[in-house]
């Protein structure tokens, strides 16, 4: 009801679209769409059914949507089943979970020897 | 495939081999590789081992570096340990919890480690190809051939060299898998028995993906 | 039903559309058009063009209102811009201006 102060959990529904650039400093869970620009300080969560088609800087992620563009977490994303990965996810620590599919790029801190050279990667 | 000894190539840790290695029978790296590696077996790269190579195998398990792209025909399992610069491609992808990837990543259906199941259900029919009916006869007993003696340590001349890796019971002249899965890929349930000791995970008996690695 | 939610920190800079209800507590500039309600609350701030199908307002709009219903502006509200919609309430104490169109 209008006029009241509540603190709800920052969600986009399942039957809606934001187009555009959002930003943030609180958890925001999708479950309809995102496309854009997403700069959240706080943890994403992509729901099954969901799409994420942005270029997205967030804190954490758990995602069991769609995830085109790309994904930027400063702390980890985890792939949870029913994820489907179609663009590229980074982060220092990337869990990919039993079910999700990933047909694109995983972008993680790999720790090497000193004497491993890393000219393959294309 | 007639009966007869199973060959296990093993490359040392302390081995380094630079060149291209070939096969129609599994490997186990525990050293280092740099160059090219084909098999139509099963590529198993150790906890302490470093394959700076593109991989070409009918199932890649990794639990240390490899640097280099991989593709296998049935399955790439990245364990808890498994660091991977490159693009990996092919079949199911496992990775466990704590598996580190830097690249191009195109599964059919990736399937995680997770703490709690056991048993992780076949999401396409395309894991299912590679169980065949067709046996290959069960070995009594096992000759391990290292590769130390025939390459060179680390050091070497800039020369290519190939390493093949083949059953001993194949004709000399036999074509030996390039880049393709051979028909005959080896029996899965032969490699649970260890001729020696090992760090390497436990393979699913066929048909059943059973995600019991825990390091 | 539950709708979407805006979040008081949340800032977007385009277009909200879909069927769901929307509450606004943050900021939204651009556009919005939802097949449901809107409510924009209190800290929340619309600098958009708005079509819903009603429309409730406590805190700041700028643009213009359409609602197939009703829009309702409580005494907290601040809206520059014109109205449209079958039933306008505009409480005492709230601020406004525009036209208001109750034509249907």
């Amino acid at each position: 009801m209008p006029g009241s102060s509540r603190t709800l959990p920052t969600v986009l529904a399942s039957h809606t679209e934001v187009r555009g650039h959002l930003s943030g400093n609180e958890d925001l869970t999708v479950e309809g769409k995102l496309e854009g620009q997403l700069a959240l300080t706080g943890h994403l969560t992509v729901t099954d059914g969901a799409l994420l088609d942005a270029e997205a800087h967030v804190t954490s992620a758990e995602v069991a949507g769609t995830v085109a563009g790309v994904l930027v977490a400063s702390d980890r994303i985890v792939l949870d089943r029913g994820a489907r990965v179609t663009g590229t996810v980074r982060a220092p620590r990337v869990i990919v979970r039993d079910g999700a599919i990933i047909d694109g790029t995983i972008d993680m801190e790999v720790p090497l020897p000193a004497d491993v050279g890393r000219g393959r990667l294309r | 495939m007639r009966s007869g000894q199973k060959h296990i190539a093993v490359i040392d840790a302390g081995t380094t081999v630079r060149g291209r290695i070939e096969g129609e029978e599994d490997l186990h790296i525990e050293g280092r590789v740099e160059g090219d590696i084909r098999l139509a077996g099963g590529l198993f790269v150790g906890a302490d081992a470093v394959v700076e190579a593109t991989v070409q195998a009918h199932r890649v398990e990794v639990s240390g570096v490899v640097v280099g792209d991989v593709t296998a025909q049935e399955a790439v399992i990245l364990t808890s340990t498994a660091r991977v610069v490159g693009n990996v491609k092919g079949g199911v992808l496992s990775m466990a919890e704590g598996a580190a990837v830097r690249g191009q990543v195109h599964s059919a259906a990736s399937e995680g480690f997770t703490r709690s199941s056991g048993v992780s259900r076949a999401r396409s029919s395309r894991e299912r190809t590679s169980s065949r009916a067709k046996s290959v006869s069960r070995p009594t007993t096992r000759t391990t051939t290292k590769a130390k003696s025939s390459v060179a340590t680390s050091g070497a001349s800039d020369e290519e060299r190939t390493l093949v890796v083949t059953h001993s019971d194949l004709r000399a002249g036999q074509k030996t898998a390039r880049g393709r899965v051979a028909k005959k890929a080896p029996k899965k349930a032969a490699k649970k028995k260890a001729a020696k000791k090992r760090t390497r995970a436990k393979v699913p008996a066929r048909g059943k993906r059973k995600a019991s690695r825990r390091s | 039903m539950s709708g979407t939610v805006i979040g008081n920190s949340i800032v977007i800079d385009g277009e909200v559309t879909g069927s769901d209800d929307v509450v606004v507590l943050g900021t939204v500039k651009g556009r919005v058009s939802v097949d449901g309600h809107l409510a924009v609350e209190r800290e929340g701030t619309l600098e958009a063009n708005v079509e819903a199908n009603s429309v409730a307002v406590a805190g700041s709009v700028t643009g213009d209102i359409q609602a197939e219903e009703s829009a309702e502006l409580t005494p907290e509200a601040r809206v520059t811009g014109d109205i449209q919609a079958s039933n306008v309430e505009i409480a005492k104490g709230a601020s406004y201006r525009g036209s208001v169109d109750m034509t249907n």
